[in-house]
This record gives C-alpha cells, sequence and structure tokens, in this order.
C-alpha cells in the first residue's frame, strides 16, 4: 500500500571557526515544510543568533509562529532546555514543531561535542574497545542509567568501580 | 566541514479504517537505526512495535530492541506519552530509538489530516483552501487538538 | 565544630515526576544521616505547608520549603516566595517577585554539563563564566551539587569567589541514597523559613560532603 504522509527532517552542524557553531534544521513533510537556521557562541554554548522560514503549513497559526523564534536567542544549551525552549515557543501561542526544530537543532550541538568522544572508543581489539568505553564511564558518570548500555546490570558495567557517584 | 548530520524519515501508511502503520529511520554519524510500529487510530494504542538496529556505538545497544516492545499498549492519546517512552523506552533501552517512536508518534494526527485531504480533494486547491478544510476537520476530531497556537 | 546540618536541595513525588523517593522515605533517611533538616524543592511546586509541619513533626527532622524554578537562564533554587510559577519566568522577572517577597535566589547547578562532556571539553574559563547573566541575579551559587563532576562543582566555586557570592550546597538528591550528600553546615539553628533565609544572607555557614 502507498504511503500516505511522509516526513524527512535534517540537521547539520558546521563549525565557523573556533569560536561558533552554525546550524541548520529543515523539516519537509505532506503538510509543513520549515527550515530554522541557528548560530551558537562558544564556548558557552549561548544561542546568538536564529532565523526561522515556514513557507507551508497545515495551519495559518503554523506559518505565522516563524515570528517567535527570537525568542530563544540568548538561552544557553545546558541544564533544563527542554523546559525553556517549550516553556518559550510552545504552549497555546507557541507551535510545538518550532520548539521541537529548536531543540533537534540544541541536541545536534550536544552530538557535535560528543560524536569525538564516541569515536575515540571505535579502534582497537574488543578487548580494548571495552577498556576504552569502561574508562569512558569513570570520567563521565552521568552516563550511567542513561541506557541499557549503561544500566547497572550491563556487561560494560563489570569491573568499572564508580567512586561513590560524581563527587 | 560539517561535524555532525542527522537525518530522520517516516513514512505513514493507513493498512486499515482503524491502524496505521509507520516506517520511521534514524541516520547519523553514529547510528542507523529503524522502528515500525502499527497503531490504532481510534484510541491512540500502540498494537505492535519492532526496532532495528543496524549501526551503534556498544555490544550491547542491540539489546534495547527488546525493550521497545513494551510501548505495546501505550496510547499516544495518554497525557505524558512522550516522557514516558523518554524514561521507559530510552533510559531502559536506547534514547536514539525512543525518538523514533516518539517521532512517528508526533505524525498520528497529520498523517491522518493527510489522509483527510487526499481523499476529499486531492492535489488541488490552494494552501488557504487546504487550511480551511483542515480547520474544519480538526473542529470534528477533538482528540487531534493539541495545546499550540494552530490546534487549540 | 556543632552546627545546623542541612540539605538545602531535595526533590520528591509526586510534585516532582523526576524523583525516586517519597517525602516520608526521604525524610526517614535525612534523620538515619542525622540531618537536622531538609528543604523540599520540588520543580515549581509549592507544597501545602501544613503538610510539611506534618512531615516535620512526624519524621522528626526540621522540614522547610523551597521551590526550584527554571528560568531562561537557567534553574534556580528559591527560598521564601509562597507563590506558585508553573512556567519557565526571565530571571529578570523571578528576581523582582523574589525580591518584593522578601526571599533568597541560589544559582543551581550553574555549570552542569552533558552525558559525554562538560566545561572542561568547552574549555569554559572564569572570566567568562563569571558574565554569564544569570549570575547577577541571585544571592548565591549552588557551589557543592551531588549530581555534578568535581570540575563543575569547582568552577561555581571559582566564579562564586570571583564574583563575591556565598557558595552553598544541596544535593539535589532524587533518590534516597543521595539525600544528604552535600550539606551546608549553619552556625545557628533555624525553626522558619524566614530564620533560613535570613542565616543564608548572614554568610554563617560552611559547606560539607556527608557520605
Amino acid at each position: 500500500m502507498s504511503l500516505v504522509f511522509q516526513r524527512t527532517k535534517t540537521v547539520n552542524v558546521e563549525p565557523r571557526g573556533d569560536r561558533e557553531l552554525d546550524v541548520q534544521w529543515r523539516i519537509t513533510d505532506t503538510l509543513l515544510e520549515a527550515s530554522i537556521w541557528m548560530r551558537v557562541r562558544l564556548p558557552d554554548l549561548e544561542i546568538s543568533e536564529i532565523h526561522v522560514e515556514i513557507p507551508r503549513g497545515p495551519h495559518s497559526a503554523c506559518i505565522e509562529s516563524s515570528a517567535l523564534a527570537d525568542r530563544v536567542v540568548g538561552i544557553r544549551i545546558g541544564p533544563g532546555l527542554r523546559k525553556i525552549v517549550g516553556g518559550l515557543l510552545g504552549g497555546e501561542k507557541g507551535c510545538e514543531e518550532l520548539a521541537q526544530g529548536v531543540l533537534e537543532c540544541c541536541n545536534a550541538v550536544i552530538l557535535h561535542f560528543t560524536v569525538p568522544q564516541l569515536r575515540a572508543v571505535e579502534t582497537g581489539t574488543e578487548r580494548e574497545r571495552r577498556e576504552k568505553l569502561q574508562a569512558l564511564l569513570r570520567s563521565n558518570p552521568r552516563l550511567v542509567g542513561s541506557c541499557i548500555a549503561f544500566a547497572q546490570d550491563s556487561p560494560l558495567m563489570e569491573s568499572v568501580e564508580l567512586q561513590g557517584g560524581d563527587l | 566541514m560539517r561535524t555532525f548530520s542527522r537525518t530522520v524519515m517516516v513514512g505513514a501508511e493507513f493498512v486499515g479504517e482503524d491502524l496505521v502503520r509507520f516506517y520511521g529511520i534514524l541516520e547519523d554519524i553514529l547510528y542507523a537505526m529503524e522502528v515500525r510500529m502499527d497503531v490504532r487510530v481510534s484510541d491512540g494504542v500502540i498494537q505492535d512495535v519492532e526496532g532495528r538496529m543496524k549501526r551503534y556505538t556498544t555490544p550491547v545497544c542491540p539489546r534495547a530492541e527488546e525493550v521497545l516492545k513494551e510501548a505495546v499498549g501505550l496510547s499516544l492519546r495518554e497525557e505524558g506519552w512522550i516522557s514516558r517512552i523518554y524514561r521507559d523506552m530510552g533510559r531502559r533501552g536506547c534514547q536514539h530509538l525512543a525518538e523514533i517512536l516518539i517521532e512517528c508518534g508526533r505524525c498520528l494526527d497529520v498523517a491522518r489530516m493527510a489522509r483527510f485531504l487526499q481523499k476529499t480533494a486531492p492535489s488541488e486547491g490552494s494552501l488557504q483552501d487546504a487550511q480551511e478544510r483542515l480547520a474544519r476537520w480538526l473542529r470534528e476530531h477533538p482528540e487531534a487538538r493539541g495545546r499550540c497556537a494552530a490546534r487549540r | 565544630m556543632p552546627g545546623m546540618k542541612i540539605d538545602l536541595h531535595v526533590h520528591t513525588r509526586p510534585l516532582s515526576p523526576c524523583s525516586n523517593m517519597e517525602p516520608e522515605e526521604m525524610i526517614r533517611e535525612a534523620r538515619r544521616i542525622g540531618l537536622d533538616g531538609v528543604c523540599l524543592t520540588e520543580h515549581h511546586r509549592l507544597w501545602d505547608p501544613r503538610e510539611v509541619e506534618g512531615l516535620a513533626r512526624e519524621g522528626g527532622v526540621r522540614v522547610f520549603q523551597g521551590v526550584e524554578i527554571t528560568t531562561d537562564q537557567g534553574d534556580v533554587l528559591v527560598f521564601g516566595l509562597d507563590e506558585e510559577l508553573l512556567h519557565v519566568v526571565p530571571v529578570e522577572e523571578l528576581r523582582a517577585r523574589v525580591q518584593e517577597a522578601g526571599g533568597f535566589m541560589i544559582a543551581a547547578h550553574p555549570f552542569r554539563g552533558f552525558l559525554l562532556f562538560g566545561v572542561s571539553q568547552l574549555r569554559v574559563d572564569v572570566e567568562q563564566a563569571c558574565r554569564r547573566p544569570i549570575f547577577r541575579h541571585v544571592d548565591a551559587v549552588e557551589v557543592l551539587n551531588c549530581r555534578l563532576t568535581l570540575e563543575e562543582n569547582e568552577m561555581a566555586r571559582k566564579v562564586a569567589g570571583r564574583l563575591g557570592l556565598p557558595g552553598l550546597a544541596g544535593s539535589d538528591a532524587h533518590r534516597t541514597e543521595e539525600v544528604g550528600r552535600c550539606i551546608t553546615i549553619l552556625q545557628k539553628e533555624v525553626d522558619s523559613v524566614e530564620e533560613l533565609v535570613a542565616e543564608l544572607r548572614s554568610g554563617r555557614f560552611r559547606t560539607e560532603t556527608l557520605r
């Protein structure tokens, strides 16, 4: 049977020198088309500029919501981000898709910093890779319990001693 | 040079009057995985779900496919369903599989709207005309209303 | 050195859905490990004062009402504000309300990082960190939080020191085993939120990790 609805989302991160990151996000689906361009200042991960275009949407309010985006200028990608972005862009006067798009841009920034850490544990024998993963766990205790790979009963957690938590 | 890139795709097919099947795919620099999920349209309850890890970072990651199955029985109409999936399928399984599931779930009502437009006037009329017809459809389908300015 | 051992930052369910402990469990644990007081700092939600009194009476530990509010510039622990703010507020607006109420604001875990990176990888320096807007609107900084790494707590301590803001400790407990891990020890015993705020303002306290 053929598809009735299709959605494609893409997000890309590109450094601009060593002080800024540019993020491009786009959603194209059967009813909606929107794009976000965001600039993030380092090292504070502060959103310094944002530009949103929504040329096509299922409701007129979707298209008008692009004007809300400036509200996130000045916020930092950090703790409580989901709540902050949801509070500024979502809700009765906001747009859930726009809030979601901004969050996905921010998540891509986080992944920009995460990729090198995970790439570093990709090489070597199986045993070496396991040891590197365990070292990663020791230096990043917030990983513990974050997913099945780092659950307390995961084989990766065997012989990992975390010194009384993360203090 | 790009340092991170991700693509997420969702397709929706109505396999019965009251059953929609979603196909979700995530592909980025580190991960490649997909989800197939069947949802009953009338109450939003997940009837079946299957995840497949194709590229991942640890040998334990594929175990999350089993955890994802625990989403069966959850309703996408339930208050807080997104947080519940992040917590129960994400933290206990895989955040990325959970993200695909959530993206599919967020498409439930827009897929219904797309079907409505196709059934009533396939590929004709202006954007404004489509918006007016969708506004009427939303009035007749209060379960699809959201909290945002457009769907309130 | 004696003093009043108090955990300034604790979350319980159901008012904080992210917490894994009931208030009664938390208070039993606080008593077991020898705390003199705990502060309920749920996310955006306030307890009924009568319930707080009941918890203290039954638990044998002093219980104070606070709240953790998400602002556009990050999370803030607030003491002495009786109104419930259910949404994200601009930090300037929160400051104005708290000042009017005579309350006290603490920047909570200001340098908490992510799963795989934090202040070190980002190479945040103290001078830059001091310029974050949140520090212009708070009375103190949480410099010891059990969910943060050593480096993140250390950065908070350096920033507080540089800005001349007092540094406080709170465990940010979401599970019983986290209660009391980071405590503030007041020189003087307090029995009410007003007295707590007065002592925090006076600067007569020190911070410690208990377990």
